[in-house]
């Protein structure tokens, strides 16, 4: 047996674990008195250089270590940049902004926590192997419970947590279920050997047991990413978590849940296999229903919410269902289509969420707080109209291009429910301008409750610059956004 | 019949019926030992397929250290006796017939597979096997797992600590 590896390809991710171990090194052996805040700058420095050997990978081929358990191809690129790139902005928002009462104790637990979770959606886009898959996925949902629950002194974020891991408990195993299903058929669980079964497989009753596997992990990971039927759970935690792990939640875990998704479906459905089978069209046209459900629960709740986070959660849930689409649409662009928007989508988000924390200070998120923002600090009002506007979808924002680019991609699936699917996602576009607009105006016409000066905190100027400075970026020029390296 | 099939049937009735008590008593420690009896049901199942290393793993861990550590939990913990009991079932019923037609969907899927006879060796140094595997080829999700065990180490330090404000 060969034993030299090619360990280089992981270098990114051993970057993010050494400063999860040096941080936890450092904290045990720092004396009391000094401020655990700047490890927030030693967590983004980290990221720094994990990003840094990560451009220094990029002209590699398709690389594969210990029998496809890691590997590094055009896939596990183009989602480690976005994964990396969203990563360091939640740990700029989360050096910048307030903690809530009583967190400050936590300071190194949370960077950590952060960190775990980084690293296991990084593992999650290079693994080609469904064990590394799980356990990555696992890594990322118990960081997060973690993280959701760490403000044990607020009653409300401690039902949050609760129904959070309750939830999230049963998804995983209801994965893991449909995991077992596969992994007994198939009796393999690299999804190469996997894919070359699937295609072999001529019993409809074997057939018959992939699909049931095949639902039950779409199940499972439904949850994670919140749509329709499966997010209920997804506004209350939400809304009880603190403002930064809301943004870590809906900006980072739910792609990451979609990610794995699009590696089992990139890989298996290759497009060797799509034209023979039939199981696969009934599988997308159940995906293609349940996305459009989700875009209308997600915008026809935002309506009538008076709590930001919370709509946020709502709108979402209806950016779940977009992506959905999507990655279901199956199509030609529907790769480059689904990168952009990630990226976009992850982009906006942990903006607009910078924002929220900013203008709330660990306070409750109700609208009020943002009538008349543009009187009192107007840099802040047109930084969150600015993403509102690349939230809803319109031009000059990078919102517009990738909601473009995944419209293109489901019409281009060619099929009646994909016309649907698309007519659905511009009319439910429209839908969600009501709320967007209902902010936008209430911020710019009316007069502020009290007069309150916001301070400005370096990091998060930083980290709007460039949320904005990306935002016009690839609006304006969307080759930029669509790597070419994929 | 021979002697693998009666002993089948045991293990998996009670597996079955410790996994239905756990959900019909109403007393924490009794679910918890009804518990028991599927956990060592579940690794009798495991001898019979000659997994004899699940078997013992399943033992020392669900039965041992997991059930010991739930009945801590509820040692330390207050119980109450609420009379939810009526309110609850009234609404619970109608959850039989999803779970009836799950039941008779997956029975379909499965009754029908004949599975793919291959010539596989059993029982020889199973352990052995396991544990090449896990440092060979699947060692980086081994090592994964170490990192989740942190954060999970981590969350429970957090969650756990007592505050003195």
């Amino acid at each position: 047996m060969d034993f030299s590896y090619e360990w280089h390809v992981m270098t990114p991710e051993f970057s993010i674990l050494m400063t999860i171990i040096l941080i936890g090194i450092l904290d045990v052996l720092l004396p009391k008195k000094i401020d655990r805040k700047w490890f927030g700058w030693l967590a983004v420095g980290g990221t720094f250089l994990s990003f840094g050997l990560f451009l220094t990978l990029l002209p590699l081929d398709r690389t594969s270590i210990l029998f496809d358990t890691f590997i590094f191809d055009s896939f596990a690129k183009g989602f480690k940049f976005i994964l990396l790139f969203g990563g360091t902005l939640l740990l700029l928002l989360a050096v910048g902004s307030k903690k809530e009462q009583g967190m400050e104790k936590y300071e190194m637990e949370f960077y950590v926590l952060l960190l775990t979770a980084l690293f296991g959606g990084m593992m999650i886009t290079s693994s080609n192997d469904l064990i590394t898959l799980f356990i990555g996925l696992e890594l990322v949902s118990v960081s997060s419970y973690v993280l959701v629950g760490m403000n044990k002194w607020s009653k409300k974020t401690n039902r949050a947590a609760l129904t959070f891991l309750m939830n999230g408990s049963l998804a995983t195993a209801i994965t893991l279920f449909g995991m077992s299903y596969l992994y007994g058929i198939a009796g393999t669980t690299q999804l190469q050997t996997f894919l070359q079964h699937f295609s072999e497989v001529s019993n409809p009753a074997t057939r018959y047991l992939y699909i049931i596997g095949f639902c039950f992990l779409f199940i499972g990971l439904s949850f994670k990413w919140t749509t329709m039927p499966f997010s209920l759970w997804a506004p209350d935690v939400y809304e009880g978590a603190q403002t930064i792990v809301t943004a870590f939640l809906s900006a980072f875990s739910k792609i990451i849940g979609l990610i794995m998704f699009f590696r089992l479906i990139f890989t298996v459905f290759s497009e060797t296999v799509l034209d023979q089978h039939v199981m696969f069209s009934i599988f997308q046209n159940s995906l293609l229903i349940l996305a459009l459900l989700s875009m209308t629960f997600g915008n026809m709740m935002a309506i009538g919410q008076r709590n930001v986070k919370r709509l946020l959660a709502y709108s979402s849930i209806a950016h779940g269902g977009y992506m959905l689409a999507g990655i279901a649409s199956f199509s030609a662009h529907s790769m480059e289509a689904v990168t952009y928007y990630f990226l976009v989508y992850s982009l906006i988000t942990i903006g607009a969420f910078t924002i929220v924390s900013y203008i709330t200070d660990g306070n409750e998120a109700d609208e009020q707080t943002f009538t008349g923002l543009f009187k009192t600090t107007p840099l802040l009002a047109i930084s969150l109209t600015i993403f509102f506007i690349s939230l809803a979808g319109l031009p000059p924002t990078a919102g517009f291009i990738g909601k473009w680019k995944l419209l293109i991609s489901i019409i281009d699936g060619g099929s009646p429910i994909h016309y649907v699917t698309a007519i659905g996602m511009i009319g439910m576009t429209i839908v969600s301008y009501a709320y967007y607009f209902r902010i936008m105006a209430s911020m710019y016409f009316q007069y502020p409750n009290k007069e309150e000066k916001f301070s400005v905190r370096l990091p998060l100027v930083i980290l709007l610059f460039l949320c904005i400075a990306v935002t016009f970026l690839i609006g304006l020029l969307p080759n930029f956004g669509t790597p070419t390296w994929i | 019949m021979n002697g693998e099939v009666i002993f089948f049937v045991l293990f998996s009735l009670g597996a079955i019926i410790g996994a239905v008590f756990v959900l019909v008593f109403r007393k924490a420690v009794y679910a918890l030992l009804s518990a028991v009896l599927t956990f060592v049901s579940m690794s009798g199942l495991y001898i019979l397929l000659t997994a004899e290393f699940v078997a013992g793993v399943q033992l020392l861990i669900y039965s041992g250290a997991i059930t010991i550590l739930m009945l801590f939990a509820i040692m330390l913990t207050k119980q109450k006796t609420g009379t939810t009991r009526k309110r609850m079932i009234r609404f619970q019923w109608p959850v039989i017939i999803p779970i009836v037609l799950l039941m008779i969907i997956i029975f379909y899927g499965i009754h029908k597979v004949t599975p793919p006879r291959k010539p596989v060796s059993y029982g020889k140094n199973n352990t052995e096997q396991i544990g090449e595997l896990i440092f060979t080829q699947y060692m980086i999700p081994f090592e994964m797992i170490s990192v989740l065990l942190l954060a999970a180490l981590i969350g429970a330090i957090i969650l756990a600590k007592k505050e003195n404000t």
